[in-house]
């Protein structure tokens, strides 16, 4: 529950507290605000090891503590992103190859990947002809590592073979 | 226990698993080999204390879950004064439809029944006392019950994958709006919905004291525009001299300062920068929640003094380039979208690269028609542009120069 929540509640409670009716009436069995704040501590220090203690959740609690989990699951928003898996493999792989060259040789990839089917094992494989790297190698330009361009180029235009 | 958590929090929503009960194994495997296995690195959820401490933090202070650490320039004095902070929340304003809304309600009662269904099958009492791989795949071919809900839940999942990543993005859009409020009140001007070249143009344009970029990263250290386009390298290197301080506020924070040089950059201006607290760092390992936003309260921003760097070069292109191309000098991303170029003398080596290339996903088709550049008003220097042949796509225009 989020801060504010709580608070409306909290003060929900204490108006209630203070409203002048018949504590009966307003539904508040207990109407001393330090009798209420002892119960709540109650309240939530009955729960808190049903959230804090997985190994008791184990025992057939699992059931109660799975909206507690989730709840902080979907509290926690990360900023992480996944990005493109195989620009980021060959980044990682080729360094020195420019960060353009990566991204069109992603890019065809993906384009002829797009055109093959997936065999019976889900699998598809593609490789660049040796025209479609050739285009890529002009790109690259002498300052990358040579012997990194060779095996950037052995690992695109190798055929792939799925039946092994 | 966790590794239950962590199956069904996968199984909720991880991507298409490629056969349910072998990956359930996976994941049970590892999870509870680091739970019986007291030397092996846990992945998530430590015991006790840890676990209190991360719940008290998460409901009651949120913005205590990390800490920001500086890399101080020695130029700076505290304090800005009066000085411009402009907030770039990248991540985009994402909703859903009425009709996604209902699809995702869908969704999520069929993945209730189906769990539901696992709990009748006994699944969490029988995988307790699975304790190896072999176990957990014996265990699957012996319940061929088990096994078909498993695959229903994947086949749940791997036709729901575009709305369960909606969710998540609607998630974090939601997040950013209701720390609006916390940012203005801080006194950040908040800027949304800008790519990287504008978000460029920008600082160089209005020259702020303090710059926050609120963004997605990857692990391998990139941030992300509102387009998902990754900041390109040398983005920052460029804007020294423009800006005193730099905040990024994203996951992967060590990552990210490697990937864009920061320490590098550190002269020139204070770089403020996220980090999950020792102590739940078990929890969150590299990930920043949006959650935390408020750690960045109180942030000792300074002024830095003493000379800065100056744009005394020039460079003027044969023609204007389109807005989601970039100039990059030795790696340095300068400008997009101009003709006309200044930038510090220092980027000048002996042997100097120009590049220009598209900076967005949309790679631009046909012709740039960039053919020469003239530096300094003294010297020309020609361009050679490369496209792929097949697909007509701009690939770069660069030039080589002395």
């Amino acid at each position: 529950m989020k801060l504010n929540k709580t608070l409306a509640v909290a003060s929900l409670c204490l108006a209630s507290t203070i409203t002048p009716v018949k504590k009966a009436e307003a539904g508040l069995l207990i109407w001393n605000p330090a009798l209420m704040l002892i119960a709540g501590t109650g309240v939530v220090a009955s729960v808190l090891p049903y959230i804090v203690d997985y190994d008791n959740a184990m025992d057939s609690k699992f059931t109660r503590i799975m909206p507690q989990v989730f709840m902080i699951c979907g509290a926690l928003v990360a900023l992480d992103h996944e990005n493109d898996a195989i620009e980021r493999e060959l980044t990682r792989n080729y360094p020195s190859i420019p960060s353009y060259v990566i991204k069109e040789a992603a890019n065809t990839l993906k384009d002829k990947a797009n055109q093959v089917a997936f065999n019976e094992h889900g699998l598809k494989g593609v490789s660049l002809t040796d025209a479609e790297f050739k285009d890529l190698e002009a790109a690259i330009g002498s300052e990358s590592d040579p012997k990194e361009v060779l095996a950037f180029k052995l690992l695109l235009t190798t055929p792939v073979n799925l039946n092994p | 226990m966790y590794f239950i958590l962590i199956l069904i929090a996968s199984l909720s929503s991880a991507p298409a698993m490629a056969g349910a009960g072998g990956n359930l194994c996976e994941q049970i495997f590892q999870s509870n080999a680091a739970r019986v296995e007291p030397s092996a690195p846990r992945a998530m959820a430590p015991k006790g204390m840890d676990i209190f401490g991360f719940m008290m933090k998460l409901i009651f202070k949120p913005s205590a879950l990390v800490e920001m650490r500086e890399v101080h320039s020695e130029s700076s004095l505290p304090g800005i004064g009066d000085g411009l902070k402009l907030a770039f929340l990248n991540p985009p304003i994402t909703d859903f439809s009425e009709q996604e809304r209902t699809s995702y309600r869908d969704y999520q009662r069929s993945m209730k029944s189906l769990k539901k269904s696992l709990d009748q099958l006994h699944f969490r009492e029988d995988m307790k006392d699975v304790k190896t791989r072999q176990e957990c795949f014996a265990y699957v071919e012996r319940s061929p019950n088990v096994a078909q809900v498993l695959q229903e839940m994947e086949d749940t999942i791997n036709k729901n994958q575009d709305l369960i990543s909606k969710k998540e993005a609607v998630s974090v859009s939601q997040e950013i709006e209701a720390k609006e409020r916390f940012l203005r009140r801080q006194g950040w001007t908040i800027i949304r919905s800008k790519n990287a070249n504008e978000i460029h143009t920008q600082i160089r344009e209005s020259r702020p004291s303090a710059v926050m970029i609120l963004s997605h990263a990857s692990v391998d250290g990139k941030i992300y525009d509102d387009e998902l386009n990754a900041f390109p390298k040398g983005f920052f290197n460029s804007l020294r001299g423009y800006l005193d301080n730099l905040v990024i506020y994203s996951c992967y924070p060590e990552a990210v300062m490697e990937n864009y040089g920061i320490p590098a950059l550190s002269k020139d201006f204070n770089y403020f920068y996220p980090t999950a607290k020792e102590k739940i760092k078990s929890f969150l390992g590299e990930k920043t929640p949006i959650i935390a936003l408020k750690s960045i309260r109180d942030l000792p921003l300074g002024k830095i003094i003493g000379p800065r760097p100056e744009e005394k070069c020039f460079m003027v292109l044969d023609q204007a380039i389109p807005s989601e191309f970039g100039i990059f000098l030795n790696g340095i991303f300068l400008d997009s979208g101009v003709s006309t170029v200044s930038f510090d003398c220092g980027i000048l080596q002996d042997s100097n690269r120009i590049e220009i290339f598209s900076t967005v996903t949309n790679s631009f088709r046909g012709k740039l028609g960039v053919k020469q550049i003239k530096l300094n008003s003294e010297r020309v220097i020609q361009l050679t542009e490369f496209s792929s042949s097949t697909t007509n796509r701009h690939i770069v225009t660069r030039g080589l120069f002395n």
